[in-house]
């Protein structure tokens, strides 16, 4: 995701997350409930989010259960997806997988949307010398890669998913604020701004009520979009190693561990990362349809 | 008639189908125009007249859909045509243009070379005929020097040539049938006269036919030779345009020529005639005629059964059972503001003033060396061309800009400039009433929120009912959000915000100009009706002259930037005037009055020296007008104009024919 796809993102007209977040919420729910995309992408999601907190009841055997002698068992009627090298169930992983990236990626998207929206709500309102400053240092952020980031924060405080979170979501700030600065700038000319001007209202009921409401459209929006990079951002984070630890069943973490084995048993491999596809694709689904003109 | 039509549109019915369902826009509608005829639709927005002008096109979009009837133009049955011949059709046999023609242009192509592809693609000629053509063709719409302006981007161009660009692209495949859908709404009454010169030199040429659709009956008045006037999907009447507009039989475009205030009215004279209610939605109203429900005529059989469009005498057709017999009276009633005293009182009284004020943006002058006061409970007009600075004015009392130079008194205190250094007690005095209507209220928020947050910060002590009631609006649409409201009842509530804290002033820029005239009256009577119950004082920004002269007590005009008259409003309109308030008022149509054409003048802004109305004033005295500035004149107390030329000098020189029988 570059600066450039957020900008359209913005631009676009209105959007069936205009509908929701106007209040409109009957006629655009049915909108989208008409919309294949959006359906199957929901059930996806939902399907993770289930999983990610009954794991514990849905998985046929103990995740970190080590068993050497049903190692490297391909897929059979007992261990449908087959064991990993020290006999782990590649199902029971995957399931189990589902609960450390989704502590993450919502967190860090969630925190990400709260800060980015406060700048660029302020720095698209303000303009002058605040946009000037908070923009220059956006682009400064910009240039550092997530990997840098990540590998001086785990080095300076260690390992954690609070330090994961918090690399993804500062990787989140400049983009997120970026976008809402630029419907913010649009919305900022129209007279109800102006209206309230003139009524002597301060900026924080100006930014928070008036213009706030206008721009949640592209918020909601930006979010579902971050949320899949957050996913994609932690799952590859684990896999570079500077994420969670062995034992942990962390879908980025296990193709890691077992991506030289691809050859032999590609079952340990291939269900991770079709895990992470998956919930990728049903978010995208998800923002796909609240993308939607509601109109068409 | 011999000559088949060369526009033929029969029982044409054409629906919408939002989410399923149909939804009928025009219904039955038949018309004909022949070689060399200009035919006037009129309506307000919503009735079916740029839907009849896309489905002519066949520019209908997958929402819509022709459900009966059909379209030929010069013999041709436009319906069948299939998309191959319909792009060899539309511009070789039919174009249209449409408002704003910023967005008919591509900016990325210089203008020329817009009007040369259209050549290429209809008549086949090579790169260099083309060109050459298209310059002959820039020259045919009265553009100077066509080889220059060719050359240029869109955005290098004035909104008037820029049309007129539109004007030369559309007539490139030598067309049968124009289009022109509001060709010059948006533009200065000076600029469109000289459009519609063109346009009517252009159909001369062409011997073609000409469908003008506008929301301005005057506008039709002037180029037209038949008009219709549609109503909900249905043409309701149609004769020669003179015979309708003096003579309306419908009681639908009596309504209509009832509430356009005639250049000259006042508030003092009488009120004008909203038509009550609202355009019925598409779709319903399956009975009757869909007119009924606004009409004060409505019968039993009107509600039951919708009248034919009938043959009447005079090769007119109406479609009502009960036609009106009588002229329409635009004016009438008690007085919407009993007269006040004499307008030298605004000089005594005085609220709020600018003071040699000069607002900037980076190198363009906004407005330069303004003094202006406004009296207590007086409504003050500001008109002028768009540009001219009249916005920035208003802005600048309210502290939304900041001059660059200059002081704004209030009460006799000098004002911080800038809003943020204002205390509340000063913010509550002055507000504002805005122009759009879509974008002056937070559509997040109901009706009631806005009103009640205005109450509690303005300080208001009114309740928000009584507040809404002040300006008639219901209970039912307090609970509303501003997109369940129409245009006119947005304008209410943004009016009702503005009043909430008792103001003495209220800044109205363009209240009324994005609403139909029907609507529009409503809105002039409730502004005139707050005026006298609450002695409030307006500054009163217009680029329409006859509803600033409705509503204003003195006026003021500028031109580029500078005040170049101010005096009580029958002064102002009335010779001896600044030779510009002349040139603007002479270009103002107006039903059954012939308009007068302005000296062609580079409008160009290099008068930097002298005055600034040198190379376009009529009356310019060459060696003097465009060497010094000039000086201010009274012509009467209270009652200045900018200019070398003195009372004398300007009376002797004015035609008072024409303007001293409007000002009456």
């Amino acid at each position: 995701m570059t600066a450039a796809d957020t900008t359209i993102l913005a631009a676009d007209a209105p959007t069936v997350a205009d509908a929701v977040a106007r209040g409109g919420a009957l006629p655009a729910w049915r909108t989208l409930v008409r919309r294949p995309d959006f359906v199957i992408g929901a059930v996806i999601c939902l399907f993770w989010v289930v999983d990610a907190v009954l794991w514990p009841v849905l998985v046929p055997f103990a995740p970190a259960d080590v068993a050497p002698a049903a190692a490297n068992l391909a897929p059979s009627a007992a261990h449908w997806l087959g064991t990993d090298r020290l006999g782990r169930d590649v199902l029971s992983r995957v399931l189990a997988g589902a609960s450390s990236v989704l502590e993450v990626a919502p967190a860090a998207t969630a925190i990400g949307l709260v800060v980015g929206t406060t700048i660029g709500l302020v720095t698209g309102y303000l303009r002058g010398w605040t946009d000037e400053l908070g923009m220059r240092v956006v682009d400064a952020m910009l240039t550092l890669p997530t990997i840098i980031i990540a590998v001086v924060a785990v080095g300076l405080l260690g390992r954690s998913p609070l330090v994961v979170t918090l690399v993804i979501a500062a990787t989140f700030v400049p983009l997120i604020s970026r976008t809402v600065r630029s419907t913010v700038l649009s919305e900022r000319e129209r007279q109800y701004v102006e209206a309230a001007r003139i009524r002597g209202e301060g900026m924080l009921w100006i930014l928070g009520r008036e213009v706030l409401p206008n721009v949640t459209g592209p918020i909601v929006v930006e979010g579902t979009v971050r949320l899949c990079y957050a996913i994609f951002n932690a799952s590859a984070l684990a896999f570079l190693d500077l994420g969670p630890q062995d034992p942990s069943p962390d879908w980025g973490l296990t193709v890691a561990e077992n991506r030289v084995y691809i050859a032999t048993q590609w079952w340990t491999v291939l269900f991770p990362a079709l895990a992470i596809a998956s919930l990728i694709i049903g978010i995208n689904l998800l923002a796909n349809g609240l993308r939607q003109d509601p109109t068409r | 008639m011999i000559d088949p039509p060369v526009l033929d549109v029969e029982r044409l019915s054409v629906a919408y189908r939002p989410g399923g369902r149909l939804r009928p826009v025009l219904r039955d509608v038949s018309l004909h125009i022949r070689a060399g005829e200009t035919y006037g639709l009129v309506g307000e927005s919503g009735c079916g007249k740029s839907t009849l002008a896309m489905a002519v096109m066949r520019y209908l979009g997958p929402t819509g859909a022709v459900t009966g009837g059909g379209i030929r133009v010069d013999g041709e049955d436009v319906l069948a045509l299939d998309r191959r011949a319909l792009r060899h059709w539309r511009g070789a046999r039919a174009a249209a243009v449409y408002q704003e023609p910023g967005r008919a242009l591509n900016p990325t192509m210089r203008v020329g070379e817009q009007v040369a592809e259209v050549l290429r693609y209809h008549a086949h000629a090579t790169r260099a005929e083309a060109e050459a053509r298209a310059r002959d063709l820039l020259g045919r719409v009265s553009l100077a020097d066509p080889a220059a302006i060719a050359r240029r981007w869109p955005h290098e161009l004035s909104g008037g040539q820029q049309q007129r660009i539109v004007l030369a692209m559309a007539l490139a495949g030598r067309p049968r049938l124009l289009i022109l859908d509001e060709p010059t709404t948006g533009l200065d009454v000076t600029v469109e006269a000289e459009v519609l010169d063109v346009v009517r030199d252009l159909r001369n040429e062409l011997a073609g036919a000409v469908l003008f659709i506008s929301h301005n009956l005057a506008l039709i008045g002037e180029s037209c030779d038949r008009v219709g006037v549609l109503y909900a999907g249905r043409l309701v009447e149609e004769g020669p345009v003179g015979d309708v507009l003096a003579r309306p039989r419908h009681p639908y475009t009596a309504a209509l020529l009832g509430c356009v205030p005639p250049l000259g009215a006042t508030k003092h004279g009488g009120q004008l005639r909203p038509i009550p209610g609202a355009l019925p939605a598409p779709g319903s109203l399956d009975g009757g005629c869909p007119f009924a429900p606004r009409c004060d005529r409505a019968g039993p059989e009107c509600v039951t059964e919708a009248p034919p469009l009938r043959p009447i005498d005079g090769g007119r057709r109406v479609a009502c059972w009960r036609p009106v017999d009588s002229a329409p009276v635009p004016i009438s009633g008690p007085a919407a503001v009993p007269p006040g005293p004499p307008a030298a009182k605004a000089v005594r009284d005085e609220l709020i003033s600018l003071r040699d004020v000069t607002v900037a943006y980076h190198r363009t002058v906004a407005a330069a060396d303004v003094d202006l006061a406004i009296g207590r409970g007086e409504a003050v007009g500001l008109v002028g061309e768009s540009g001219s600075g009249k916005t920035t004015l208003g802005r600048a009392l309210l502290g939304l800009v900041t001059p660059t130079s200059g002081e704004v008194w209030l009460d006799g205190r000098r004002l911080p400039a800038a809003l943020g250094s204002r205390d509340d007690a000063t913010i509550r005095r002055l507000q504002m009433v805005f122009q759009s209507p879509d974008s002056t209220l937070n559509p997040r928020l109901s009706v009631r929120t806005t009103l009640q947050r205005a109450i509690t910060r303005l300080g208001g002590q009114r309740t928000v009912e009584e507040l809404a009631d002040s300006v008639q609006l219901s209970a039912v649409q307090l609970d509303q959000h501003p997109d369940a409201l129409s245009g006119g009842l947005k304008q209410r509530v943004a009016i009702a915000r503005a009043f909430a804290g008792r103001p003495d002033l209220v800044v109205c820029d363009e209240p009324v100009s994005a609403l139909d005239v029907s609507v529009q009256a409503g809105i002039l009577q409730l502004l005139a009706r707050l005026q006298r119950e609450q002695d409030v004082a307006y500054l009163f920004i217009s680029h329409d002259l006859a509803v600033t002269r409705y509503l204003a007590d003195r006026i003021a005009v500028m031109y580029r930037g500078r005040l170049v008259e101010v005096g009580p409003a029958a002064a102002v309109f009335a010779p001896p005037h600044h030779p510009y308030t002349d040139v603007l008022l002479a270009a103002v149509p107006a039903i059954g009055r012939p308009r007068r054409r302005l000296p062609a003048g580079a409008t160009s802004l290099s008068a930097a020296m002298g005055c600034p109305l040198a190379d376009r004033c009529p009356l310019a005295v060459p060696g003097l007008c465009d060497r010094d500035a000039p000086p201010w004149r009274q012509l009467a107390p209270g009652h200045q104009v900018r200019c070398h030329l003195d009372a004398g000098g300007l009376a002797e020189r004015q035609v008072p024919g024409v303007t001293r029988q409007l000002a009456t």
